[in-house]
């Protein structure tokens, strides 16, 4: 029996082993696959390499390259100004007053702003203030009144009426905030004069003996005055601009090489806000390129040009709108090859911008009749309107630009053993190029280089015909290895560092570039993966 | 049961007197035309599938391939009515059953493109046509009788069964490639696809997501009966039947073309909002199929069976013709050696050719070990034990019968 049921027991657990020797396990069961797919596809026309706003395109689908830069921009409020100014009002005192006499009559007098050849009739104040300081000799309160007739805001004129006790002084400070002042003086055909009175009254009995020093001293300060407008005669006076430097960012993304415009037209666009004439004087313009280190001034050719040529420039309007309250006047003055060495000036490819020119205001003196005016934070502006065909060469012209990345999402990455990722690039645009893309980390270091000869890194030009015009697009493939080192630093990289070096070809002629004109790429992985798929 | 060897259940003379006997079956098999065993152990087992181990069966493929599997574990109680009740002449058997079954039929560019990737098709079109696979899982309650025909000893047997569906799916691809362009740039998907699935959320062991009915027939017919000499003459007719799931079944189809070019970037300067490696699957699904629900049926992959048994002496030579039906199948031809060492003891070794598989080598044990226990052991791929790496099918079949 125990044999019997050995045997039994046997022969059951000898068939069970082997069934469940294969018991599986809880891998997965995963092997090596080459896949070959495309990634992504995509295209580029000079929109995607400049900014849109940069290009107008003409009929022709020809494109132009348009930048405007702040050349010049002068603020006239320095012509505005309204000095701190002090007047001192003395008034001796004699005999004896019963209470509620007038001690003396009104005293109306004028505070002169000392405005030199400047003669202002009106000033609207955007801030201002009036210190009224009142001395009272008297041994008993004295009453006054205060008022400037001339100075109205809301509707109102300035009306102090206060008291001072008898010895002491009265000191307050008033704002003329919004107030409008009218500077003609006490006939009204005089300038930069502002009118004020003083009253006195006593309350009760006062007695003052004749002779002895005044009484009543009246000390009257405008300062820190900031017109929102005046208006007059602003004299005749010669405004120097710089030198100064602005910048110019056209090129901020070419790092180095040579830019070639065989057609460039500028236009620098004089435009006056201020109420009064004026002649600009244009001492120099340079171009800088701060890389290179080479300064190119603007030149003018066969006489004409606006450098040391004097420049009219009619005065503005006043709109009577409460905004903007300026119509400006607007004085273009064209650059172009025939009369001035603008090409030059511009393939030096500058990023910054010298100038230095003088400003004459009124040339013909006051030939407004006092019409003059300066409204608060306008003045003159000058912008340099560049306007370049894209009809170029390009000579080892280096671009740069810094892109982010983000390829945290390449979830399968674990599972890529390796291969190469290729660019296969369709060029349309009649420019051949040059790519090095390094990767950056967090930290702004550079981890990997993905294009490194003697892998190909470069796109060839399209063909150009004898129109001038692309006539066939030109293939190219670049190679990028993969490793596990490279797609650890793909999926770590947040920003990659694209560096591009064009050349539009070995011939002296330059090439177009039209709107129809496009690159198309498309990015394919050949990976060597770990084909992992879960079975349930 | 599912024997090879055994049509008849061996050592069953030895106990005429016996009333009932219990049985407890197991067999499985998994076989192919190409697919070694070690190809499956490894798979099974969530190994790495080294080159070699693919190339092992790459090299096997021919246009169109298969491969199959079952599982079947299952208790028969089987008895005899008494001498004097008018039903003496006939036994009654209740058999339960978990079955299981998957069959696969596959182009050689399918399980290439899968196991290789895409890249050696570059440039051309990977066949993936006339794809197709059947799983079932259900159980099975049958109810039979055997019997004995006096005037012919024709042996006969009836089995009803009852089935509970308890998983269904199954994929028919009629067309189906896939074109990758030279050098990656593009590839290009065409299929006409139906996939037909029970109930999702009820394919746990004994879940109830349809039901069905089958029948077996078996009759064996003596023709010569000598002294130590007989030959005798079987035809089996398994699985007749099928399984109607539930209308929480789906049918989905997909008839599409898919041209893929990559991802499109509409600003390459700016990859910061672009992902890559996310692939919105269910998107795609959605966008690429119909579904629908409702009742589906299924027809079980049915057992024509067909045996000559030549019985001489200590010696029996078994052969036979066996074909399944709706589960592709190729008529499978065995011939196996059977031989009473002693009269406790069989052994028996043969081969076949077809089925699932190419040719095999097939052994076994039986054992009588007294008291009413009988023992079974036996294989029809028994070189997928011996030699796995070239071999291309394995299976086991085990049975222990109690006579009572």
């Amino acid at each position: 029996m125990n044999v019997l049921k050995k045997k039994f027991f046997l022969s059951i657990l000898i068939p069970v082993l082997v069934i469940f020797s294969c018991k599986k396990t809880s891998n997965q069961p995963n092997w090596d696959v080459a896949i070959l797919a495309p990634l992504l596809n995509s295209s580029l026309n000079i929109n995607n390499l400049i900014t849109d706003t940069l290009l107008k395109s003409n009929p022709d689908s020809s494109i132009n390259l348009v930048y405007s830069s702040d050349l010049i921009s002068y603020s006239a409020d320095t012509l505005a100004k309204v000095p701190d100014t002090t007047v001192t009002l003395s008034f001796p005192s004699f005999g004896t007053f019963s209470g509620g006499d007038t001690i003396l009559p009104t005293t109306t007098n004028e505070i002169d702003f000392k405005l030199g050849s400047i003669k202002l009739k009106k000033a609207i104040l955007a801030s201002a203030f009036i210190q009224i300081e009142f001395v009272n000799a008297f041994d008993s309160t004295i009453l006054f009144q205060y008022k400037i007739a001339s100075a109205s805001g809301n509707g109102k004129i300035v009306n102090i009426i206060d008291s001072v006790p008898g010895d002491s002084t009265y000191n307050k400070t008033f704002s003329l905030a919004n107030y409008t002042l009218s500077l003609t003086g006490l006939k009204g055909i005089g300038s930069n004069a502002l009118i004020t009175s003083i009253s006195f009254f006593v309350s009760k009995k006062v007695i003052s003996t004749s002779g002895k020093r005044p009484v009543l001293v009246l000390n009257q300060k405008i300062f820190d005055a900031h017109p929102a407008f005046v208006g007059g005669y602003l004299g005749q006076t010669t405004i120097n601009i710089g030198p100064d430097e602005t910048s110019f960012g056209l090129f901020k993304q070419i790092k180095s090489g040579i830019l070639n415009f065989p057609s460039v037209s500028v236009n620098v666009d004089i435009m006056n806000s201020i109420g009064v004439d004026a002649t600009m004087n244009i001492g120099s313009i340079s171009s800088i390129n701060s890389r290179t280190g080479i300064t190119i001034p603007l030149k003018n050719l066969s006489g004409s040009g606006i450098i040391g040529n004097p420049i009219n420039i009619t005065r503005a309007a006043l709109s009577n709108l409460p905004s903007p309250p300026v119509v400006p006047t607007s004085e273009i003055v064209t650059l172009n090859n025939k009369n001035s060495n603008i090409s030059q000036f511009l393939s030096n490819l500058p990023d910054q911008l010298s100038y230095s020119l003088q400003v004459m205001i009124n040339p013909l003196g006051n030939v407004s009749g006092d019409h003059d005016f300066v409204c608060s934070g306008y003045g003159l502006n000058a912008n340099m309107n560049v306007t370049i065909p894209l009809s170029l060469i390009a000579t080892n012209l280096v671009l740069s630009d810094t892109l982010l990345l983000n390829l945290s999402s390449f979830a399968e990455e674990q599972n890529i053993n390796g291969g190469y990722l290729y660019l296969y690039v369709t060029n349309g645009l009649p420019f051949s190029a040059s790519l090095q893309v390094y990767l950056l980390n967090k930290k702004r270091q550079i981890t990997d280089s993905l294009l490194v000869p003697p892998n190909n890194n470069t796109i060839l030009s399209a063909l150009i015909g004898t129109n001038g015009k692309v006539s066939q697009a030109v293939s190219s493939k670049l190679t990028i290895p993969v490793t596990k080192t490279r797609l650890n630093n793909l999926n770590n990289a947040i920003k990659a560092l694209v560096i591009a070096r064009f050349n539009t070809g070995s011939g002296s002629s330059p090439v177009n570039i039209y709107t129809n004109n496009s690159l198309t790429l498309k990015l394919v992985a050949d990976f060597n993966y770990n084909l992992s798929p879960t079975i349930n | 049961m599912s024997s090879a060897q055994f049509v008849n259940v061996p050592f069953d003379q030895d106990y005429p007197d016996k009333k009932s006997s219990v049985t407890l079956n197991a067999d499985y098999f998994c076989s192919s035309n190409a697919i070694t065993t070690q190809f499956v152990n490894s798979f099974y087992q969530g190994q790495f599938l080294s080159g070699s181990l693919i190339n092992s069966v790459s090299n096997k493929l021919i246009g169109q391939n298969q491969l199959g599997a079952e599982i079947n574990i299952g208790i028969q109680c089987q008895f005899r009515p008494d001498t004097s009740s008018r039903f003496k002449k006939l036994s009654f058997f209740i058999h339960l059953q978990n079955r299981e079954h998957v069959d696969v039929g596959f182009p050689r560019d399918l399980f290439n493109l899968l196991f290789y990737g895409n890249e050696p098709f570059q440039g051309q079109t990977a066949n993936l046509s006339n794809f197709n696979m059947h799983l079932l899982q259900y159980q099975q309650f049958q109810f039979g009788i055997t019997g004995k025909l006096d005037h012919s000893n024709i042996r006969w047997s009836i089995g009803i069964s009852v089935l509970n569906g308890q998983q269904y799916q199954n994929i028919e691809a009629t067309t189906a490639n896939l074109y990758t362009a030279q050098g990656g740039q593009y590839l290009d998907f065409n299929s006409n696809v139906t996939y037909k699935q029970s109930d999702p959320a009820m394919g746990n062991f004994g879940s109830n997501s349809g039901a069905g009915f089958s029948t077996d027939l078996f009759a064996e017919i003596p023709l010569l009966t000598r002294e130590n000499h007989l030959e005798k003459l079987s035809l089996e007719l398994r699985d007749l039947g099928a399984i109607w799931w539930n209308r929480s079944s789906t049918k989905t189809t997909a008839d599409s073309n898919y041209y893929y070019n990559g991802i499109s970037v509409p600003d390459i300067l700016n990859l910061s909002n672009t992902k890559f490696g996310v692939v919105n699957t269910d998107s795609i699904y959605k966008k690429a199929t119909q579904s629908t629900s409702g009742q589906i049926a299924s027809l079980l992959p049915g057992l024509i069976h067909i045996n000559s048994l030549s019985t001489l002496g200590k010696w029996q030579f078994s052969k036979g013709l066996r074909y399944l039906y709706n589960a592709n199948y190729k008529l499978n031809m065995y011939v196996t050696a059977n031989y009473f060492a002693t009269k406790k003891l069989i052994l028996s070794l043969g081969c076949s050719y077809g089925g699932y598989s190419r040719f095999n080598v097939n052994a076994g044990a039986a054992l009588n070990c007294g008291k009413g226990y009988i023992m079974s052991l036996q294989s029809n791929n028994f070189d997928g034990f011996i030699l796995p790496q070239i071999a291309l099918g394995q299976s086991l079949s085990v049975f222990v019968t109690k006579h009572f």
